[in-house]
């Protein structure tokens, strides 16, 4: 059984992992890949219907927001430290001097990480942002004049002020958007987090709360497009300001979201983004990917992510609509080449790449006969459960134990119109689920259950046995990497006595596997 | 004959409740408003702002609350300090490079004594 399906709403997005397995107890990471992303967005909502809210911020003209302490407290640690002794059960927090747009510019930023103003607001949003030290918004310099004030909180990495600063306002002219820095990694975050289905249950709370208030917070969207790439979270990304625009909330995301109601008023956009936060935490680097134990995400080839996340290709349909509104429509244009060069095949390519593994050729070869990299080629095969003629290494057994098993119910498995009616699945994936099923009666689990027969099914002609879990890898000099996913069941040697007792499948597969 | 008054003063009066005051303030006794700029904040007495000047009067009137925060725009923290100290004391030091800001932001917060002109000006004296 794949134990994460013992936990409603955490499927498929849960990660299980058993961490360092010493002689005596086993200790498992339960680990919910989507964790910031619901905080983040649960945080949104929250402020949106102004729930536990517990302080009052008050600007000129006796204009009024309510907040949350911990966020302004995480957004600037010139908050933390006055709230810090300020044991109030609600409080106020006079700004006199600052006006209501300002607070409500930088109060957006603060809790989605964007924020649309127009250029003329810039100077005086900026200047509250530096008195209030935001940040990402105000110069890192101010800080270090002051020591001991923020560089301990490790969330402080380098705010950014970026070209855009007041300064350096570029005219209206249209200007291709500026991001800065160029990550590199960003592909590979906002992969992780791609696959944003959140549990029925949550979900509809989410987008009832989303429904029911429109707040006087941030009313005036000020209406800018601008595709801010939110992969960084500590850099600010303006665009000069085209007044003539029609007020809209987000440029691209519109032609993505015909469901959503028409709501050209609402203060907060909802949408669930494109991930700021994550990106900031050094788990997802890739150069962490060596370390296995956190990073469930590195195994997915570079060339995949980049493939699923900036691909026009509608996403998949078991994505809410809204949520699928967040995904791809932040990638601003311009940005496409620089993404583009990781995947230069088709998706015949990687098909027909498929296939001749399927028919006995090596994945090496087949790679590079249709120009498919070849990591992403191992992936796929080996979803598919493909044996190839590599000899198999050691560490490949532990395919079988269903560690895989987010990324197949999630159907991302690397094809890009994301079908989940053809995912790759290895069909140890279905046991895995009916095991879950049979043992929690989940619904996370039936869903589970019900997307892998229908996988099954599409796969069922050339699925190999379950005894064959092959994975086609060479022992390609970054292999580990490759591993990190299937998650450290090599010590294995004793049925697991941490904290949920595996299926008897499991241990199965385990001793078998061993002889 | 119960009607005959009885004047009772305390000589003291006044040097007491400034005495008061500024031990309660440094103790930060019964602080009931934090005031912050450049990052920094103290504590004062909602009170005490109020008395000494109606800027904070009227800030506090309009957002009755427990223990409001004000964070001052375009105030130096070692003006702010010394504002406190001239309205819990009467009299403060202030270098004199510093008196024209000083004067300009006690001017901006209405701080009696030093912004209007009182009926009796304040003696800036030379020391040292």
């Amino acid at each position: 059984m794949y134990p994460g399906s013992t936990f409603e709403g955490l499927l498929p997005e849960s990660q299980f992992k058993k961490m360092g397995s010493s002689e005596g107890q086993q200790t498992f990471c339960l680990k919910w890949n989507h964790h910031k992303t619901n905080l983040v967005e649960i945080l949104e909502a929250l402020i949106k219907v102004e729930t536990y809210v517990d302080c009052t911020l008050v600007v000129d003209d006796q204009v009024t927001f309510k907040a949350h302490r911990v966020v302004l407290a995480a957004n600037s640690p010139y908050f933390q430290s006055i709230l810090a002794d300020v044991p109030m059960d609600h409080c106020s927090i006079l700004f006199p001097g600052v006006k209501d747009f300002e607070m409500r510019a930088l109060l957006e930023y603060m809790y989605t990480g964007e924020v649309n103003v127009t250029q003329a607001q810039i100077p005086r949003i900026m200047k509250v942002a530096e008195q209030l030290e935001v940040k990402g918004l105000f110069d890192m310099t101010e800080l270090r004049r002051r020591p001991g004030t923020s560089e301990r909180t490790p969330a402080a990495s380098p705010p950014r002020v970026v070209p855009a600063a007041p300064s350096s306002v570029s005219p209206p002219a249209p200007a291709p958007p500026t991001r800065w820095p160029p990550p590199p990694a960003a592909p590979v975050l906002s992969a992780a987090y791609e696959s944003v289905d959140m549990n029925p249950l949550k979900r509809k709370k989410l987008s009832s709360m989303l429904a029911t208030r429109d707040t006087p917070i941030l009313r005036n969207v000020l209406a800018q497009s601008s595709p801010v790439d939110s992969s960084q979270p500590m850099s600010l990304v303006c665009h000069p300001v085209n007044n003539s625009a029609p007020p809209r909330l987000h440029s691209n995301g519109s032609a993505h979201e015909p469901e959503r109601p028409p709501s050209p008023q609402r203060p907060f956009d909802y949408r669930p983004r494109r991930l700021s936060s994550r990106a900031s935490s050094p788990h997802y680097n890739r150069s962490d990917r060596s370390e296995d134990a956190h990073s469930p995400y590195t195994e997915r080839s570079f060339e995949e992510d980049n493939s699923r996340n900036f691909h026009p290709s509608p996403p998949p349909p078991n994505f809410q609509p809204d949520v699928r509104a967040g995904l791809a429509p932040y990638v601003p244009p311009q940005q496409k080449p620089e993404w583009k060069r990781y995947k230069q095949y088709t998706r015949s390519d990687i098909m027909s790449a498929i296939e001749c593994v399927r028919n006995g050729m090596s994945a090496l070869q087949a790679s590079r006969k249709y120009g498919v990299p070849s990591r992403t080629l191992y992936d796929k095969v080996k979803k598919l459960g493909i044996t190839t003629s590599r000899p198999m290494s050691r560490g490949v057994k532990r395919e079988s134990n269903g560690a895989a098993f987010p990324y197949g119910l999630s159907g991302t498995g690397g094809n890009e119109d994301g079908n989940p009616s053809t995912p790759l699945i290895d069909p140890s994936f279905l046991q895995q689920a009916l095991e879950g099923a049979t043992r929690d009666g989940g619904r996370e689990a039936l869903h589970a259950m019900a997307l892998a027969a229908a996988a099954h099914a599409a796969l069922a002609p050339r699925s190999p046995p379950r005894s064959a879990p092959h994975s086609p890898r060479s022992p390609l000099p970054d292999d580990d990497h490759v591993e990190d996913l299937s998650v450290s069941r090599r010590h294995d040697v004793d049925p697991p006595s941490g904290v949920i007792v595996p299926p008897r499948n499991f241990a199965l597969d385990c001793s078998s596997e061993r002889d | 004959m119960g009607d005959q008054q009885f004047f009772l003063k305390w000589n003291d009066f006044q040097t007491n409740m400034v005495t008061s005051f500024r031990h309660l303030r440094d103790e930060k006794s019964f602080t009931d408003v934090t005031l912050a700029c450049e990052g920094q904040t103290c504590k004062a007495h909602k009170m005490v702002l109020s008395a000494c000047s109606p800027y904070f009067k009227s800030l506090l009137e309009e957002n009755p609350s427990k223990h409001p925060i004000i964070i001052l725009k375009d105030v130096s923290y070692l003006h702010l300090q010394a504002i406190l100290e001239f309205m819990y004391a009467g009299e403060v030091n202030v270098s004199q490079e510093q008196l024209p800001a000083f004067l300009k932001t006690a001017a901006r917060l209405k701080v009696k004594g030093l912004a209007e002109p009182p009926p009796q000006m304040p003696s800036i004296k030379r020391e040292g």
